[in-house]
């Protein structure tokens, strides 16, 4: 399971493509996190995951971008 | 015809076309779907696909969709800031979840007397942690340590091959988008999150055969006594574990 069926492996965008992935990679974390935040409320065992999304967000960002483009 | 199989099932392309040709060789596949209880979601596309494969072999497979949360949580979830810092990759959330579809498909077998357990891992995936050939090797194993044979039965087929049956026989395709076809099989939020630096700027994952290997060998352990207590037996001691995927 995870992302549906993909034919072939990516390329590394570059430039304002690399920016416009950057955006949605963090804007994907924020919403997953948002909503676990929000489920944590109402369902406790998401409680046990939103401290490590957060540590998770923060170290993919800083992986992310000390690899760089390209 | 040989006797029932087991197959690990998304729906996606790999395991529907593993599942139409394992056929050939025996009489009814059982389908195993598993959901963690964090982030799978569309879970009712494996039923979708069902009914496509009914309508073409009718009679010849069982559905089940199973939860594992409990032993995701024992395995993983539980000690999740923990482990993060032992292993220090997001690698532990997809291969922990993996593992405990594994000890529980080794349940499975045990309980309804199928001997053989099969999964849709692929070659065109192999960046995806639990289809690297190691993972594939270590798992064989834990099956191997509990009287069930394990195999990847269509590890080398080209997807090109796959689609062409699956086509042929009139299956859905999803929605094409890019090189990315959507709506075919269930999600998994935090699966994506972990693949989503590769997906979108082609930074390989973070994770390598030696640590992939100390964090099976360690959940192995686990599973091992989690399936003991379930079984009421203890593992078979394991024989020397040849790496690749056949």
């Amino acid at each position: 399971m995870g992302f549906d069926e993909r034919d072939t492996g990516p390329t590394r965008p570059r430039g304002l493509r690399w920016g416009a992935g950057f955006a949605v990679l963090v804007t994907y974390h924020a919403l997953a996190l948002t909503a676990s935040s929000v489920l944590s409320l109402v369902v406790p065992r998401y409680r046990k995951v939103v401290g490590f999304q957060v540590t998770y967000l923060r170290d993919t960002v800083s992986d992310v971008i000390s690899r760089g483009q390209g | 015809m040989s006797q029932d199989v087991a197959l690990m099932f998304s729906g996606g392309l790999d395991s529907t076309y593993a599942a139409v040709t394992l056929l050939e060789r025996h009489s009814k596949v059982h389908l195993l779907t598993y959901t963690n209880g964090y982030g799978h979601y569309a879970v009712g596309r494996v039923r979708r696909r069902l009914r496509e494969l009914e309508r073409r072999f009718p009679g010849r497979f069982v559905l089940q969709v199973i939860s594992i949360r409990d032993l995701f949580d024992e395995l993983l979830v539980d000690r999740l800031a923990q482990e993060y810092r032992t292993w220090r990759s997001g690698f532990i959330w997809c291969l922990g979840c993996k593992l405990a579809m594994h000890a529980r498909s080794v349940l499975y077998c045990r309980e309804n007397g199928v001997k053989q357990m099969t999964d849709g891992s692929s070659a065109d995936t192999d960046e995806m942690v639990e289809q690297m050939p190691v993972s594939v090797a270590l798992v064989r194993a834990l099956y191997a340590r509990w009287g069930v044979a394990f195999s990847t039965p269509v590890y080398d087929i080209p997807r090109s091959e796959k689609r062409s049956l699956l086509d042929g026989l009139g299956f859905f395709r999803g929605l094409p988008l890019g090189d990315r076809a959507f709506f075919i099989q269930p999600r998994c939020i935090p699966g994506e999150l972990y693949y989503l630096p590769f997906v979108l700027l082609g930074q390989t994952p973070r994770h390598d055969e030696e640590t992939v290997a100390c964090f099976i060998r360690d959940k192995g352990a686990r599973l091992d006594a989690w399936l003991t207590t379930r079984l009421g037996a203890r593992p078979e001691p394991e024989l020397e574990v040849k790496l690749g995927v056949r």
